[in-house]
């Protein structure tokens, strides 16, 4: 914590001269402040080599179209001769993916899968099996709750992270902190530098001493500045988004550099709809570690809404199926049947999934948004 | 359906336009007759960005179109006021009927046929339709909408399909024009040369064709004298010293031994706060500076630009509000809409969208349409929308307009980047409406409406 001086120091002059008093519960001079920039997010997973079972993961698509292929009644014969003309490639619509892009069906006619999915059959994809997560006792239900993980950096026991339930089998959803998970690699590379910045700011009296804090996530107007080598850059100033849709704010604790949120709240976030239009986590919990050089690292969970979720792959579809995320309808039932959270008065089905997403970031500056003259 | 009805209106105020159009050409202004509208081609469509910036894609062409988008040409044959395609050529290429009661005006004439057909003319040549364009920002038969979501086009046939259809196995080539036709342009504009080192672009943010400096940053004039501009955000435009004046550009030799370029005897300079081309963050610093426009395109009145803290500069009402679009998601590359500027409005979705948001009754108690008065005279990228209550609304470029609740001061955009998500969890495949084709699962967005 001692290195944390300087930055510390700077952010409190910063602090006071840039934010408006209104942000702060009292006076602005009493508060010091701390800023990073996110520069990482996605998934909080952490895969074995077990925990798909002895056949491991689910297929490969190019396998999982095949079994499509046989659930729509194609003999093995017929299935054989489609691969092959398929492999041989050749001018017009791949034999295959003509078949398995439309593999929904009304009234035995071919159906738009993606837009319809229900009217595909579900391939019954296999969910992970595994007795620890990353995450958040959203419930309040702790170790009452078999099903639930437990974390294995906290050691809380009823951890509710179903979507890694529901996905972790899908090959393109597992990795580890460090191992990115192919999904939220690709997702993260493609919206890093085309979406505005993610800043967190925690407040304190003595950010230093162990404490009440508060913790604001906010959307800035810049994009993530970068270093030359792709890393974010460190200590980069940030306008703060005026939008009140992409301002949140929790109470929570500083204990020895981490902080931990105590009261659980709604995070909203704008996003990107190559993932989702926006993240949206009811009854979310935060924690965040602060290392020695101002960067952090940190874990927000809450339950999210899975359709968000499955629209973000699906409305990509098929070309993202075929390239990035594998069997997108399959998925789709995955979500649908592990979902925990929210259910629909009329259906009972329930609309939100239980989530945690972990984020990496570096030292950053922030300043409210300055309006510019208009014409 | 639709189309008809978001057109219908130009027609309905034809007399109007032509008054205030002619008034508007003096004023160097991109002027229209009723019917005829403007339409930006290639990548300013939206299509085919591949890994471009959004934000950075200059429109390098605008075309003079008709009601619904679709490209206007010259023959090359044609003579000043004389309309030679008649008979067999007459059936691929249709002259532009002059609407009753709308009269001539500046580049603007009449042009009356072997067969009698009122046809028009543009600076003397006459105007024609291709019969294969059925898409609006088509060229030479080429529609734009190919490398988008698979849709309809106006022929009632397939076109597009990103990977599921013709981009499964790469898009086919472009028909090339034939040698003798020409789009008609109402930018690049004719008759405006710059000298070497100064260019001629559209600069949307001030919605006008502008000069710009060569590294393509916008240029501004002031009527102050020279040697009374002191700020160092505004730098004078240094002409070389061998360079020569030409029409309307000439020089200023200033006292501080700066030899500037003028412009129609004004002195000309950039802007400190331009960070990248197209930016125009000049406009109104100062009531005494603007844009050295070379024409200005069509803005209703009470229509302003205004600066948002992240979006750049944005369309607003009245009450300097922000105006949005509604329009429909397709899968961005990189960011997309979260761009600056966003993804650029796509000539047909608009039109396919219409003035029905498709948004649910509690979303149009946030959201309201921006009406037009009974005496709109719309022109270039504005057009009105009769909507099912009888009423006008404002569209632009194709997009109907509308404000939103949540906006509570000028330069909110508090309804940006909201979307509806679309996909169908009933076995039984009701069709979903989402107003423009689709290939995956669609959505709708309210955007901001850039200039």
């Amino acid at each position: 914590m001692r290195s944390m001086k300087r930055p510390l120091a700077a952010a409190v002059l910063f602090a006071a001269a840039a934010f408006p008093a209104a942000l702060f519960p009292r006076a602005a001079f009493a508060l010091e402040s701390r800023s990073v920039v996110i520069g990482w997010l996605g998934q909080a997973t952490m895969n074995g080599d077990k925990d798909c079972g002895a056949e491991g993961p689910n297929p490969v698509i190019g396998d999982q179209y095949l079994k499509h292929l046989k659930d729509l009644g194609y003999s093995g014969e017929e299935v054989e001769a489609l691969a092959k003309k398929s492999a041989e490639g050749g001018p017009g619509m791949d034999p295959v993916l003509e078949i398995v892009w439309m593999r929904g069906r009304v009234d035995g006619k071919p159906t738009n899968p993606y837009v319809y999915p229900e009217t595909a059959i579900d391939p019954k994809l296999k969910p992970l099996d595994g007795k620890f997560a990353f995450g958040f006792d959203l419930d309040g239900k702790g170790a009452d709750q078999a099903s639930a993980f437990t974390d294995p950096d906290t050691l809380e026991k009823g951890v509710d992270h179903e979507m890694y339930r529901a996905l972790g089998c899908m090959r393109s959803f597992r990795g580890s902190l460090t191992g990115r998970p192919t999904y939220w690699a690709w997702a993260w590379g493609q919206t890093r530098d085309s979406q505005p910045a993610w800043i967190v700011t925690v407040t304190g009296e003595d950010l230093s001493k162990d404490g009440d804090v508060t913790v604001t996530f906010d959307r800035a107007l810049e994009h993530v500045k970068s270093n030359p080598d792709g890393s974010p850059k460190s200590d980069a100033t940030y306008r703060a988004d005026p939008d009140p849709r992409s301002h949140n704010v929790f109470k929570g604790k500083m204990k020895d550099g981490a902080v931990t949120v105590s009261e659980a709240a709604d995070f909203r976030m704008l996003q990107n709809p190559l993932i989702a239009p926006e993240l949206r986590l009811d009854h979310a919990k935060v924690r965040i570690s602060f290392k020695e050089d101002g960067s952090a690292t940190g874990m927000i969970g809450g339950y999210q809404p899975w359709r968000d979720l499955y629209w973000g792959m699906a409305n990509g579809a098929p070309g993202v199926e075929l390239c990035v995320t594998g069997d997108i309808v399959g998925m789709y039932y995955l979500l649908k049947h592990h979902a925990d959270f929210d259910p629909d008065p009329k259906t009972g089905q329930n609309r939100a999934i239980s989530a945690t997403y972990y984020f990496e970031a570096v030292p950053a500056f922030t300043t409210p948004a300055q309006q510019t003259a208009s014409k | 359906m639709m189309r008809k009805i978001l057109f219908t209106g130009a027609a309905l105020f034809a007399a109007t336009v032509t008054a205030n159009a002619a008034e508007k050409w003096k004023n160097a202004e991109i002027a229209t007759p009723a019917g005829i509208t403007l339409q930006p081609l290639d990548k300013g469509q939206g299509y085919d960005l591949g890994k471009s910036a959004a934000s950075f894609i200059a429109r390098e062409r605008i075309a003079f179109t008709d009601a619904k988008g679709l490209t206007l040409y010259t023959y090359a044959n044609d003579t000043a006021g004389k309309a030679t395609c008649l008979d067999e050529c007459a059936k691929t290429w249709l002259p532009v009927a002059v609407l009753p009661k709308v009269k001539a005006f500046g580049p603007w004439s009449i042009v009356t046929r072997a067969d009698g057909v009122k046809q028009w003319a543009y600076e003397g040549k006459a105007l024609y339709r291709f019969v294969n364009d059925v898409d609006p920002g088509s060229v030479g038969g080429n529609s734009p909408a190919r490398f988008g979501a698979r849709r309809l086009n106006g022929a009632g046939v397939f076109v597009g399909g990103g990977i599921r259809g013709a981009g499964a196995r790469g898009a086919a080539a472009d028909v090339p024009l034939p040698a003798e036709w020409t789009p008609a342009l109402a930018f690049p504009v004719g008759g405006v040369k710059a000298p070497e080192g100064l260019g001629v672009r559209e600069v949307p943010d001030a919605a006008v064709v502008g000069l710009v400096d060569s590294d393509n940053f916008t240029i501004y004039t002031t009527g102050r004298n020279p040697s009374k501009v002191e700020s160092v955000d505004w730098k004078p435009v240094q002409a070389p010293v061998f360079a020569k004046a030409q029409g309307d550009f000439n020089f200023i030799d200033r006292a501080d031994g700066i030899r500037q370029w003028s412009y129609r005897g004004r002195g000309l300079y950039t802007y400190a706060g331009d960070l990248i081309p197209g930016d125009a963050n000049g406009v109104g610093v100062s009531k005494d500076w603007d844009v050295a426009a070379v024409v200005r395109f069509y803005m209703p009145a009470g229509v302003s630009i205004h600066a948002t803290p992240g979006q750049g500069k944005v369309l607003a009402n009245e009450k300097g509000m922000t105006l949005y679009r509604r329009d429909g998601h397709l899968l961005p590359s990189g960011g997309g809409p979260n761009l600056r500027r966003g993804a650029p409005p796509r000539p047909a979705v608009g039109r396919d969208i219409g003035t029905d948001p498709r948004c649910g009754t509690e979303c149009l108690k946030s959201w309201h349409p921006y009406l037009a008065p009974d005496d709109a005279a719309p022109q270039g990228f504005w057009t009105v929308a009769v909507r099912a209550d009888g009423k006008t609304q404002w569209v632009y470029q194709g997009y109907a307009l509308w404000t939103f609740d949540g906006d509570k001061k000028p330069g909110d955009i508090n309804g940006h980047d909201t979307y509806d998500i679309m996909f169908s969890e009933d076995k039984t495949a009701p069709p979903l409406d989402a107003g423009t084709p689709y290939d995956g699962a669609p959505g709708l967005y309210w955007a901001i409406a850039i200039p």
